[in-house]
C-alpha cells in the first residue's frame, strides 16, 4: 500500500503532489487578488466589509484627478530612467563576465548574487548614507578635494531615487545579460571580424542584436521593480516625494483608504503589465529589424 | 527461460507491439533487432517490467511476472546511456543492489571484488563514473546488473554510446563475459554487425511485429521476407519480371513474387556473352579487397555486385557487361512481394 | 593564385585608419570603465555601511573617527530590536518549512507529471514571481478583511510563503530536470523498492537544490518588508519593519551596525549557497 503511494508519487503519473501548492495558491494568492480587484470597485471604510456597495466612483474619480496623472508620470519617468541608467551599468558587466576567465567570473557573480541576499532596507540605507547631508560619502569627499565649498543636495531629489533605484536592481538586470551573453555563440563574431568588420562595430552590429532576448529579459524585471518599488521614493526622495506606489502604501497604511488604494494598486499593475508588454514587443521588432539589418 | 506470449502494447492509439511471440532457451543471447521505432525496446522494457504489455504474458523461468514490478522479477537491465549513480563510486554502485537486498557487509564486499575482477575494473573501485571512459562506465553497469546473479540480463542499445572502434570489442569482450557467466540475455540494438557479433538468436523486428526469429546463419541465407532481407546484410530484391531475364535462376523463382539475390552472388563479364542480362555500369566503389558496382539492368532496375578485385577483373563506369547470378541455390524465393522495403 | 582569377569583384583592402583605431580605443575602454564602476556600486555601498558601523563619533560620518564597538553593544542592549530579530527568525523558519513543504511536491508533479493542464499548472504554480510582495501583502490584507482575518504572524508566514512559492519550486525542478529518470529503473531492476529508489537517488541527489531553496526562502522572508508591511502583526513587528522605521527616524550609527549584522547575514548564506548548488547554476 505504501510503497504503491509512494511509486504514483515519484512516477508523478497523478497530478496530486502538485495540489496542496495548488489549493495553497488558490486560497492565499489567486482568491485574495480577486478581492483586491473587488475592493477597487467597492465603497468600504476602515476595512468593514459588511456593507458595501459596488461602484465605479474610485475609477472614475483617479481617473479625473490631475494629480493622479502626474503621479502616474513621475513613476513612469523614474521607472524609466532607473532602468536605462542600470542597462548602461549592466551590459558592460555581462560582456566583461562573458569575456573573462573563471577566476574574474566567479567574482562577478559572488558580487553580483551577494546584493540578492542583502536586504533591500540596508542597500537604500547605503545610499542615505553615501548621499547624505554634509558628513555623506560623497559630499565629505568633495569638501576634502576642495572641489566644492559647500555640501551639494542630493538626497531628496529625482536623481537620489533613480541612482539608488538603479544600483539596487542591477544585479537583476546583470543576470539575464549574462546568460545571453556567456552562453553565445562566438563564432558569429568571429565570422564578422574575419570579414574586416572592425571590433567596436562588430559589438554593436553583433554582440547586441544576438543578445536581445537577455536585454528584453533584463529591462523587463528591472522595469516592473522599479515601477511598483515604494521603498526606495520614501527613503532616497524624502517627504514630498511621491510615486503611484508609494501613493498605495500611504493610502492603505497610513490614511487607511482602503478602497482608493486598492484602486490605486490595480492601475500600477494594470500599466506595470502594459510597459511589460510594449518593452516585449519592442524586442521582438528589435529582433526582426537586426535580422534584417545582417542578411 | 523467458516466454513472451502474445504481447500486445498499445501508447495511446498507437500500436507498438503486435503479438509478439517469443522463446528464449536458457544460456541463450538473444537480440531484438529493427530500426528505431520498431517496438524492440518496448518489448524489452516489458520483459524488465518497466512496462506492462496491454495484453499477453511474460513468463520468466516458468513464473507468470506480467503484472510483477521490475524489482521482483530478477532480471539484470543495462541501459542505454548506462545510468550509473554519479553521486556513487564504482564499488558503490555495484554494491547498491545487494545492499538493498540486506546482504551482510563481508559478503558485499566479497561479490564485488570478484565482479570488478571480472570486467577487469579491481583498479577504479573508488573512482566515480564521471571520471571515467565510455567503455569503463559500460563495464560497471554490466558488473551491477552482473553481481545480483539475475536470472536474465537484459541490455539496451548497450554500444551505441561508444565509438565505432571501442564498440567492436567491447562486443566480442561482452559476449565472453556472458557466455563465462552462462546468463540469459536479450540485447536490443540496430545495428545489424552487432547482432551478428553478440547473439545466438536475431529477432528481427518492424512496425511493432517480429518478423524473424532465428540464428545468425539462417536470417542471412532464408530470410522470410523482403525486409528481413534488405534489413540484414545487403541484397538485391528482384522482382518477378526481372528475375525471370536470368536463365540460370529461372528454376528457383518457381511462382514466388520475388528472388533475392546478395551481392557476392553476381557476377560482371564483358559483353560478348549471351549469359545473364545486360546492363550498365553506373557506379564503382572499393570496398578493401572487393569493388561494389551499382549496375543499371536493361529494365531499369539498379542491382549491387560485390566483386573480388583479383578474380574477377576490373570494369569501368559506363561499361555494358553482362550480369549473371553465380550460384543459383544461393537465391532466396520470396513469396510475398516488397513491402516493407525501404 | 588560381583562385584569384575567378573571383571576379575586387574586395577592398581590410582598411584601418587611425580614426577607426581611436574611436576602437575609446568606444572598449568605456566599456571596460563602465563594467568596473558597476562591479565597485555592487559592493561599495555595503563596504562602506559596514566600515561606518565602526565608528566613535554618535553621527554618521564618513570616514569613520576612531574605532569602537559601541554600536553593536547599543544594538544588543535594545530589547526591542532583539525581539524583532526573534520574531524575523521565527517567522523565516516557518515560512521555510511552509514553501519547501508545498514546494518539493509540486516540483515533482511539474516535472515528471503525465496529465494534460500541466504548463498551465506551473504557470499557477510560479505565477506570484510577476507580483510586487506589495500586491501581495495588500491582496492578503484585504482577503483576511472578509474573514476578521488580521495582520498577525500568521498572516506574514502566508504572505511570504506565497512570495517565496515560485523561487523554491523553480530551483528543485531545474535540478530534478537534469536527473536521468532512468536511474530510478536502474534502482528497481537492481532489486532496490521504489521507496528506496526514490530516497537514495533521487531525494539523495535533488539535496543541494532543497538546500538552496531552504537558503533562499530563508534570508528573502528574514529580509523582506514589502508583504511584512502590510501583513505583519503591529504588536510584534519584524526586523525589517523596525529596521524601515530606524532607517528612517534614527541616524544614530546604530543602524548601520545592524545593517552590517545583515549584511553579515547574507555573507554566510552566500558561502551556503556556493557550497551546496554552485553560483553558476545559480545564476539561471
Amino acid at each position: 500500500m505504501i510503497t504503491d503511494i509512494w511509486g504514483r508519487i515519484r512516477r508523478g503519473q497523478g497530478i496530486w503532489p502538485a495540489v496542496p501548492a495548488f489549493v495553497f495558491l488558490l486560497v492565499f494568492f489567486v482568491v485574495p487578488m480577486g478581492t483586491l480587484l473587488s475592493f477597487g470597485f467597492l465603497s468600504i471604510e476602515r476595512g468593514n466589509v459588511d456593507d458595501a456597495q459596488f461602484t465605479l466612483s474610485y475609477l472614475t474619480s483617479t481617473l479625473q484627478d490631475d494629480l493622479f496623472w502626474w503621479v502616474w508620470w513621475k513613476s513612469f519617468y523614474i521607472g524609466v530612467l532607473a532602468t536605462a541608467l542600470c542597462f548602461v551599468l549592466a551590459y558592460p558587466l555581462a560582456y566583461l563576465y562573458a569575456e573573462s576567465g573563471r577566476t574574474l567570473r566567479l567574482i562577478i557573480l559572488t558580487l553580483t548574487i551577494s546584493p540578492l541576499l542583502t536586504s533591500a532596507i540596508v542597500r537604500t540605507y547605503a545610499w542615505l548614507v553615501i548621499l547624505g547631508g554634509r558628513r555623506g560619502v560623497v559630499n565629505a569627499g568633495l569638501l576634502e578635494l576642495g572641489l566644492i565649498d559647500r555640501p551639494i543636495r542630493m538626497l531628496n531629489t529625482d536623481w537620489a531615487v533613480i541612482i539608488g533605484m538603479a544600483q539596487v536592481h542591477l544585479p537583476f538586470m546583470v543576470l539575464p545579460l549574462i546568460t545571453a551573453l556567456a552562453g553565445r555563440d562566438r563564432n558569429i563574431e568571429a565570422a564578422s571580424l574575419g570579414l574586416g568588420v572592425g571590433r567596436l562595430a562588430t559589438f554593436f552590429k553583433v554582440t547586441v542584436p544576438l543578445s536581445i532576448p537577455g536585454i528584453v529579459a533584463g529591462l523587463t524585471i528591472v522595469f516592473a521593480l522599479s515601477y511598483t518599488n515604494f521603498i526606495i521614493p520614501q527613503l532616497l526622495g524624502g517627504g514630498g516625494f511621491t510615486t503611484l506606489a508609494v501613493q498605495v502604501y500611504e493610502q492603505i497604511v497610513v490614511l487607511l483608504d482602503w478602497s482608493k488604494g486598492a484602486m490605486l494598486a490595480l492601475l500600477l499593475l494594470s500599466s506595470c503589465f502594459v510597459f511589460v508588454l510594449l518593452i516585449g514587443l519592442a524586442g521582438n521588432r528589435a529582433m526582426r529589424w537586426s535580422e534584417k539589418e545582417t542578411t | 527461460m523467458i516466454e513472451v506470449e502474445n504481447a500486445n502494447k498499445y501508447f495511446g492509439a498507437n500500436h507498438v507491439l503486435q503479438n509478439c511471440d517469443m522463446s528464449v532457451q536458457t544460456g541463450e543471447v538473444v537480440t531484438l533487432l529493427g530500426a528505431s521505432g520498431c517496438g524492440k525496446t518496448t518489448l524489452l522494457r516489458c520483459i524488465a517490467g518497466f512496462e506492462t504489455p496491454s495484453s499477453g504474458r511474460i513468463v520468466l523461468a516458468g513464473n507468470d511476472v506480467t503484472r510483477e514490478p521490475p524489482n521482483r522479477r530478477d532480471v539484470g537491465f543495462v541501459f542505454q546511456n548506462y545510468a550509473l549513480f554519479p553521486h556513487m563510486t564504482v564499488a558503490e554502485n555495484v554494491a547498491y543492489g545487494l545492499k538493498a537486498r540486506r546482504m551482510d557487509k563481508a559478503a558485499i564486499d566479497r561479490a564485488v571484488a570478484e565482479i570488478l575482477d571480472l570486467v577487469s575494473l579491481t583498479d577504479f573501485a573508488n573512482r566515480f563514473p564521471k571520471s571515467l571512459s565510455g567503455g569503463q562506465q559500460q563495464r560497471v553497469a554490466l558488473a551491477r546488473s552482473l553481481v545480483m546473479r539475475p536470472k536474465v540480463l537484459l541490455m539496451d542499445e548497450a554500444f551505441s554510446a561508444l565509438d565505432a572502434k571501442l564498440r567492436g570489442a567491447m562486443q566480442v569482450e561482452l559476449r565472453k563475459i556472458v557466455k563465462h557467466v552462462g546468463i540469459t540475455a536479450v540485447c536490443v540494438t540496430h545495428d545489424q554487425a552487432e547482432a551478428l557479433t553478440i547473439s545466438d538468436r536475431i529477432a528481427v523486428m518492424n512496425a511493432g511485429r517480429i518478423q524473424q526469429f532465428a540464428t545468425p546463419e539462417q536470417i542471412y541465407d532464408m530470410p522470410v521476407s523482403a525486409f528481413v532481407a534488405d534489413f540484414i546484410g545487403a541484397a538485391n530484391i528482384l522482382p518477378r519480371a526481372t528475375a525471370q531475364g536470368f536463365e540460370s535462376a529461372k528454376s528457383k523463382l518457381n511462382g514466388s513474387a520475388a528472388l533475392v539475390v546478395r551481392p557476392e552472388n553476381l557476377t560482371l563479364r564483358s559483353a560478348p556473352t549471351d549469359a545473364g542480362v545486360e546492363g550498365s555500369v553506373v557506379f564503382a566503389r572499393l570496398t578493401g579487397p572487393c569493388v561494389e558496382y551499382e549496375v543499371a539492368l536493361k529494365d531499369g532496375t539498379l542491382v549491387r555486385a560485390l566483386l573480388d578485385r583479383d578474380r574477377d577483373g576490373a570494369f569501368s563506369v559506363g561499361e555494358t557487361v553482362r550480369v549473371d547470378v553465380r550460384n543459383p541455390a544461393a537465391c532466396i524465393a520470396l513469396s510475398a512481394g516488397m513491402e516493407g522495403v525501404a | 593564385m588560381a583562385m584569384a582569377e575567378h573571383t571576379t569583384p575586387t574586395i577592398p583592402a581590410v582598411r584601418q585608419g587611425l580614426l577607426s583605431v581611436v574611436l576602437e580605443r575609446l568606444g572598449f575602454g568605456l566599456i571596460w570603465f563602465l563594467a568596473g564602476f558597476a562591479l565597485l556600486l555592487l559592493i561599495a555601498p555595503s563596504l562602506i555601511v559596514v566600515v561606518i558601523s565602526f565608528t566613535e563619533t554618535a553621527y554618521i560620518t564618513f570616514p569613520p573617527q576612531g574605532f569602537s564597538l559601541e554600536w553593536y553593544a547599543d544594538l544588543f542592549g535594545r530589547r526591542q530590536l532583539i525581539d524583532a530579530a526573534l520574531t524575523s527568525l521565527r517567522i523565516s523558519v516557518w515560512t521555510t518549512f511552509a514553501a519547501l513543504a508545498l514546494a518539493i511536491p509540486a516540483a515533482f508533479s511539474l516535472v515528471r507529471g503525465r496529465y494534460p493542464g500541466k504548463t498551465f499548472a506551473g504557470a499557477l504554480i510560479v505565477a506570484p514571481q510577476m507580483m510586487p510582495g506589495m500586491v501581495i501583502g495588500v491582496a492578503l490584507l484585504f482577503f483576511g478583511a472578509y474573514f476578521s482575518f488580521r495582520q498577525s504572524d500568521l498572516m506574514l508566514i502566508l504572505g511570504l510563503t506565497v512570495f517565496c512559492l515560485p523561487f523554491a519550486v523553480r530551483l528543485v525542478m531545474a535540478q530534478l530536470q537534469l536527473l536521468d529518470p532512468a536511474l530510478e529503473e536502474a534502482s528497481l531492476s537492481l532489486g532496490a523498492s521504489r521507496f528506496r529508489g526514490f530516497v537514495q537517488i533521487t531525494l539523495r541527489q535533488i539535496i543541494p537544490a532543497i538546500m538552496a531553496s531552504a537558503a533562499f526562502v530563508f534570508i528573502e522572508s528574514f529580509d523582506n518588508l514589502t508583504v511584512a508591511l502590510f501583513t505583519s502583526s503591529p504588536r510584534g513587528r519584524p526586523l525589517a519593519v523596525e529596521l524601515y522605521n530606524l532607517v528612517q527616524f534614527d541616524s544614530s550609527p546604530m543602524v548601520a551596525a545592524l545593517s552590517s549584522l545583515e549584511i553579515l547575514l547574507a555573507f554566510v548564506i552566500m558561502l551556503l549557497l556556493s557550497r551546496t548548488i554552485g553560483l553558476e547554476r545559480l545564476a539561471k
